[in-house]
């Protein structure tokens, strides 16, 4: 066994570090208020982005002959983590590197793929992914949104809900039902979102500017040439390549700051009371624990050993830990919580609401633990 | 980064495994409130596996991947202070086994019937006493692993070992309680499991409710969790990393011992199901090192000095 990291490792993170300090603003935290979704953000990541595909650091996972850097699931991990420390600049592009690209790759056209990858690959392209519907959420396969075929093309009718970014993407990852019910009458669509038939609204919450959002398809026409891989077969599709995402971003990452920074607040005050620190060290327990365990799903993508339930299980102990930062900060820091002044106290209170939601509900987590991992009956 | 075992810590493990087979289940009918583990203590010392974690091939993680499997044993095994904290942070042959104490506070120690040495943690100094001869009372305990008293006056002899760090002593110690809570905490979630797959109420397997199962699952998670973090802890040798593991595991033993004995119903109140040597045994393990207040305590020294020492209870930090 062995914790530490390889000195190549180390310099890539010492690289990718250096790299963002440059590129942010003096003011980042006040700008950005390390919110994925707002407008600063998605609009920053549209030079940053740029930048980092010309360091070769947008896509240095992806495969060298598809002008990625070939590097191994650490060095991906690596880049999300610093990423991440900092509320992650490439806003929404991160699922165009993590997920959205290798899809296409993988499953587009000869044409979709030289239409979406290099911008993808260049930065110059944000995508939002549009799978939640208002009765579709956990139960992602009773989605219906439908895809009537008509003529050469489709028309799209229905809704999606909680979409992050939409309103600031160019692209949504859809899916839409094109047949039967169930898994396997889905289909993928890479749609556009500035199509006639599409109306976006925003979905006004606790979360970040644009976090969530309505997405209506009223008549959307859209050619057949749109539908990435086979009619039919997006649950294929959407099963392999978010196979390797569920365990989704290292939000612990901007957690430890928060509670690193939190922490200090507290001593210089004077108010580290035993309590406060006691509590503090559980959170940052819960973190350590979260980051190892995620870790330990890296590892085994290193080693291409089949994804199995450790997944889930980091995950779910993310989530544990991201509540205990929460009332960490609720308990402790009420005045900075509630005057909502100090960016970094503000994003670590609000962003934990939602990590027992994104990449799969908490309770989804313990359900695929439950059945898989310790192999406990179905109900009858 | 590799967090799997190496060959060697694989092998390791896997005669470790051969080693405790035969003590796997209590003897039949057997109602003891603890099972005497010195046979399979003295087997595994008489092969050299107490000292793992002194060799290069093994490291810590040796003399911790040790206290995993006893403590997910029913048999007491007294091998914290021999296999790892001795190794570790003393450094020279102890007489073992070798309980551990903080000065002053010998009203019940745990494993010290069982042990040949008790290593004293002072305030600046760390003492080792040969308990030959010593007057050792065995007390009457529901827990798991023996415990034992020993006069202050006792406590205040034993031979100074030069060099050795009292927070060293106690990092290790904090160490080997995380191992031993995640092993007994996967011993108590696997028995739970195979329990509540056979338990039929209304009709069905009560681990077929969702109220059972996601709990069930919780647990499994703090199991996972502690584990990593001991082991993470072992190998590093870093100090925050074994008080945050301790204050991990010490949360977790609270909320594993309720749930799994809860799951068992009253049958996991008895002494007739093999259960309560491992709720007992984490239950004793969970305040050991003064529970999670005395371990953050130690970590947050470590992540968050003070500007100014405060009076804090001695025992919390060495």
């Amino acid at each position: 066994m062995d914790f530490s990291w390889t000195d190549e490792q180390t310099a890539f993170r010492e690289r990718l570090q250096g790299i963002i300090a440059r590129a942010l603003p003096a003011d980042w935290g006040e700008k950005s208020r390390y919110d994925t979704s707002s407008a600063y953000m998605s609009e920053f990541s549209r030079t940053f982005c740029p930048m980092l595909a010309s360091e070769g650091l947008l896509i240095p996972h992806w495969p060298v002959e598809l002008g990625g850097g070939g590097m191994d699931p650490f060095h991906h991990w690596i880049l999300g983590e610093e990423m991440f420390y900092v509320g992650d600049p490439r806003s929404y592009q991160y699922m165009n590197v993590n997920w959205v690209g290798p899809a296409i790759i993988q499953y587009g056209t000869d044409a979709q793929r030289r239409e979406h990858i290099g911008r993808i690959a260049s930065g110059t392209t944000i995508w939002c992914q549009g799978f939640s519907e208002p009765s579709a959420g956990s139960d992602l396969a009773a989605l219906s949104t439908r895809a009537e075929r008509r003529g050469d093309g489709y028309v799209l009718n229905g809704s999606k809900i909680w979409t992050s970014g939409a309103s600031l993407a160019d692209y949504c990852f859809l899916l839409a039902r094109t047949g039967g019910p169930g898994t396997h009458g889905i289909s993928v669509f890479l749609l556009p979102t500035k199509m006639p038939g599409i109306e976006i609204r925003v979905v006004p919450s606790f979360m970040g500017q644009y976090s969530f959002h309505e997405v209506f398809l009223t008549d959307v026409q859209v050619p057949a040439e749109m539908r990435l891989g086979e009619e039919n077969k997006g649950w294929t599709i959407v099963r392999s390549v978010l196979h390797n995402e569920r365990i989704g971003q290292p939000r612990y990452m901007l957690s430890m700051r928060v509670l690193e920074h939190a922490m200090g607040l507290l001593v210089a005050r004077g108010e580290d009371t035993e309590l406060a620190r006691a509590r503090a060290v559980q959170a940052q327990a819960g973190l350590e624990a979260a980051r190892y365990l995620a870790l330990g799903v890296i590892d085994r993508r290193a080693k291409k050993l089949p994804v199995d339930t450790s997944t889930n299980i980091a995950r779910y102990a993310l989530v544990t830990a991201d509540r205990l930062v929460a009332d960490f900060l609720c308990d402790f820091l009420h005045d900075d919580v509630t005057a909502d002044i100090d960016p970094l106290i503000s994003v670590g209170f609000r962003r934990t609401g939602s990590t027992g939601l994104a990449a799969g509900s908490a309770e989804i987590q313990l359900n695929l633990i439950s059945k898989h991992h310790l192999q406990l009956p179905a109900v009858a | 980064m590799d967090l799997d075992l190496s060959p060697d810590q694989q092998e390791l493990q896997a005669a470790i495994g051969r080693m405790a087979a035969p003590y796997q289940s209590a003897p039949a009918g057997d109602t003891s409130y603890y099972l005497d583990g010195m046979p399979l203590y003295a087997e595994m010392e008489a092969g050299g596996f107490t000292n793992a974690a002194a060799m290069d091939d093994y490291g810590a993680l040796g003399g911790l991947l040790l206290l995993e499997a006893a403590s997910a044993l029913p048999y007491s095994v007294p091998l914290t202070g021999a296999a790892l904290v001795a190794p570790m942070a003393v450094r020279e042959g102890l007489k073992g086994p070798v309980a551990l104490a903080f000065s002053g506070r010998g009203a019940a120690v745990r494993h010290l019937p069982m042990a040949s040495t008790l290593l004293i943690v002072g305030d600046d100094e760390v003492r080792a006493l040969d308990l030959a001869g010593r007057q050792v009372e065995a007390l009457r305990s529901i827990f798991a692993d023996p415990f034992g008293t020993i006069s202050d006056h006792e406590m205040r002899q034993g031979r100074r070992l030069d060099g050795v760090r009292p927070q060293d002593v106690v990092k290790w110690w904090s160490v080997g309680v995380a191992a031993e809570i995640a092993g007994a905490a996967a011993a108590a979630v696997d028995r739970t499991v195979e329990f509540v797959k056979m338990r039929r109420q209304f009709g069905r397997p009560i681990g077929s409710y969702q109220a059972i199962q996601h709990r069930l699952a919780e647990c499994e998670v703090l199991a996972d969790a502690t584990r990593m973090l001991a082991r993470r802890a072992a190998v590093t040798g870093d100090a925050a990393a074994a008080f945050l593991a301790a204050t991990y595991a010490e949360a977790a033993a609270g909320r594993i011992t309720y749930d799994t004995q809860q799951f068992h119903g009253a049958a996991g109140l008895t002494r007739e199901i093999e259960l309560h040597f491992f709720t007992y045994r984490l239950r004793s393990l969970q305040g050991e090192l003064a529970g999670v207040a005395g371990s953050a305590a130690r970590a947050a020294d470590q992540l968050w000095p003070r500007r100014e020492a405060r009076p804090v209870e001695k025992h919390l930090v060495a």
